[in-house]
């Protein structure tokens, strides 16, 4: 699998490359949200892991802009984020506008691994 | 009989007060129409008259008396007296002098306001004829009448205490006098609609005492007729707003202060958790063999003290967020439908290698079964926290701890037993309280934060239900919640 990270956080981005290529699937990544919606609009990624949180243009940015496009429902897009999202409502409303699941920070690393596995199986 | 219809026809057309201007020598060297009418007279005959004039013959001395008085800078104030009219007919008034000072602070000429008496005496009638005459003067509220120029005719003790004055200084005033600055603009345009309507409305105006500082008050007033249906004033209820006001500020504040509480706390809770991720991500992927290359033993118990710590300071931050939402009820529950044998099945999976470590037998004792509605999540959470307590007070080998689950009313109630060193009485009722726990957490294995029990009795409550202990010291405690298996909403 192809899969990118997009987080302004370098050492998240480094935790995510790690568990990504030792599960042997090749890895890219963003450290803005400008430069990650550049990459999923350039490149077919099979996943996503998408900080909400970031400066400038923000994981949610990312979300709407693709949702606009109509091209959201082509990405398995998982929001990765310490944001306090208050166990339901704005989860619920991401999925309504086609993120794949949220995965909240800090993960165990064999959630992150789960995920990868998850999303691998439905391919 | 004339000045008595003089007087009438006066009345009917305006309710102003008589005003004359009286010089040091008792010369009136001005006057309002309506004193000039009430005495039968034009302005202009009026005009350079002597008070005495206006006096009837008998009252003399008592006139020198109040003009001698005033030329001293005594004051006078709703005095009564007789008034003569052009054709004899004598009336009394409530007389009150003010001062006009010239330049060099001498007296230059009196100011005086007479009110007609009869008039005064008819609103004072009709308030104490009102079947609330004793609300009136003896309530612990503000009351005053006014006639239709404002003019205050009547007010009770709670009034004039309040207003710092005595209840004789207060008659013949014009209520603008007792009205702060800043709502005199208010209280006018509200007489003037009044007049013009006969509609009075109630509002918030700022009241002026002789000394003390202005306050808020909430004004309502009522009408009050004469026997021929004209309007000839109202009565008016005045309630201090100053601790409404008080409470209302202060609750605003508290408010500003719960929205910076809680984005403090939700900007620290992200701040803090995202360090996290990548210590607790590296720290299990160093654990984990095929990722990062083997440790030795030294490396590897370094690495999971790191791992243990970093989840303790998860758990704290998670359940920091948590009793905040909780406090401001905005805790969330998903509630769905799920059978009380897989909660049963994950809760005890999950505290199982804590409970093995300490050789600690769990029974679980299922009297229902069945599918419910509920927070399956936060209720496993509910039980883990106590779970997790049993165990850690429980001794090891001989620790038995029995999870028993029954139908209790329309509530499922869940009662977690141990054999444990037991809660001395005096604590049991703190026990649920806020960081209750902190100071003994630092000894406990399983990292608790001091918020556990609280957070539990705030999911359990948030879900309906009640939650408590029975415990004797050396036997052991039973902690018991109820859920209502229908779910709430939230």
């Amino acid at each position: 699998m192809k899969i990118l990270a997009v987080d302004d956080n370098p050492d998240i981005i480094k935790l995510v490359q790690l568990t990504v290529e030792v599960m042997g699937h090749e890895f890219e990544s963003a450290g803005g949200g400008v430069e990650g919606l550049e990459k999923i609009k350039e490149t077919k990624y099979d996943m996503v892991f998408l900080d909400l949180s970031m400066p400038d243009f923000t994981g949610m940015d990312i979300i709407e802009s693709l949702e606009k496009d109509g091209t959201i429902k082509d990405q398995h897009i998982i929001l990765f984020t310490a944001s306090f999202l208050g166990m339901g409502e704005l989860e619920e409303e991401l999925i309504k506008k086609g993120i794949h699941s949220v995965l909240a920070k800090p993960a165990d690393i064999d959630k992150i691994m789960d995920k990868i596995n998850s999303i691998e199986a439905m391919l | 009989m004339s000045g008595r219809f003089e007087k009438r026809i006066a009345v009917r057309k305006t309710l102003d007060p008589m005003t004359r201007s009286v010089d040091l020598d008792g010369r009136i060297i001005d006057c309002n129409d309506k004193y000039a009418r009430m005495l039968g007279y034009m302005k202009d005959e009026v005009i350079g008259m002597s008070i005495f004039d206006h006096t009837p013959e008998e009252s003399h001395e008592r006139l020198k008396t109040i003009f001698n008085q005033w030329r001293r800078h005594e004051s006078v104030n709703n005095r009564r007296f007789p008034l003569i009219t052009r054709s004899g007919n004598v009336f009394d008034v409530l007389i009150t002098v003010g001062d006009v000072v010239g330049s060099d602070g001498k007296l230059v000429r009196s100011r005086t306001v007479l009110l007609d008496y009869e008039e005064v005496q008819n609103l004072q009638e009709l308030v104490k004829l009102s079947k609330y005459e004793s609300l009136y003067e003896h309530s612990p509220e503000m009351y005053r009448t006014v006639n239709t120029d404002g003019i205050i005719v009547h007010c009770n003790n709670r009034y004039a205490e309040k207003m710092e004055y005595a209840k004789s200084e207060i008659i013949g005033r014009n209520l603008v006098e007792h009205t702060a600055d800043r709502s005199i603009s208010d209280i006018l345009i509200n007489m003037a609609q009044w007049r013009f309507s006969g509609v009075c409305h109630s509002g918030e105006i700022w009241m002026k005492p002789k000394t003390s500082k202005e306050f808020l008050a909430l004004v309502t007033p009522t009408n009050l007729y004469d026997d021929e249906g004209a309007l000839i004033g109202r009565n008016v209820v005045i309630q201090d707003m100053t601790k409404m006001q008080e409470t209302t500020q202060m609750l605003e504040e508290r408010r500003k202060i719960d929205q910076m509480k809680d984005e403090f706390l939700t900007g620290i809770t992200h701040e803090l958790k995202t360090p996290l991720t990548p210590i607790i991500g590296f720290s299990q992927a160093l654990g984990k063999p095929g990722m990062l290359g083997d440790l030795n033993k030294r490396q590897a118990d370094a690495v999971n003290t790191i791992l243990n710590n970093a989840t303790h300071l998860k758990q704290l931050v998670t359940d920091l967020l948590d009793i905040h939402k909780l406090e401001l009820g905005r805790m969330k529950f998903k509630m769905a439908e799920f059978d009380l044998k897989d909660l049963l099945d994950n809760v005890t999976s999950s505290i199982m290698h804590a409970a093995n470590e300490k050789n600690i037998k769990i029974k679980v004792t299922s009297k229902t079964r069945g599918k419910i509605i509920g927070d399956q999540f936060r209720i496993a959470e509910v039980m883990t926290n106590i779970l997790y307590n049993a165990i850690d007070f429980s001794p090891n080998d001989t620790g038995r701890i029995e999870i028993i689950v029954e139908k209790e009313d329309e509530m499922i109630k869940f009662s977690i037993k141990d054999n444990g060193t037991g809660i001395p009485e005096d604590k049991q009722s703190e026990l649920f309280n806020k960081f209750y726990q902190i100071a003994t957490s630092m000894e406990r294995r399983h990292g608790g934060t001091g918020l556990g029990l609280s957070i539990c009795k705030g999911l359990v409550e948030g879900m309906g239900g009640t939650i408590g202990v029975v415990s004797k010291m050396n036997e052991g405690s039973t902690f018991h919640f109820t859920i209502n298996p229908r779910g709430v909403e939230s």
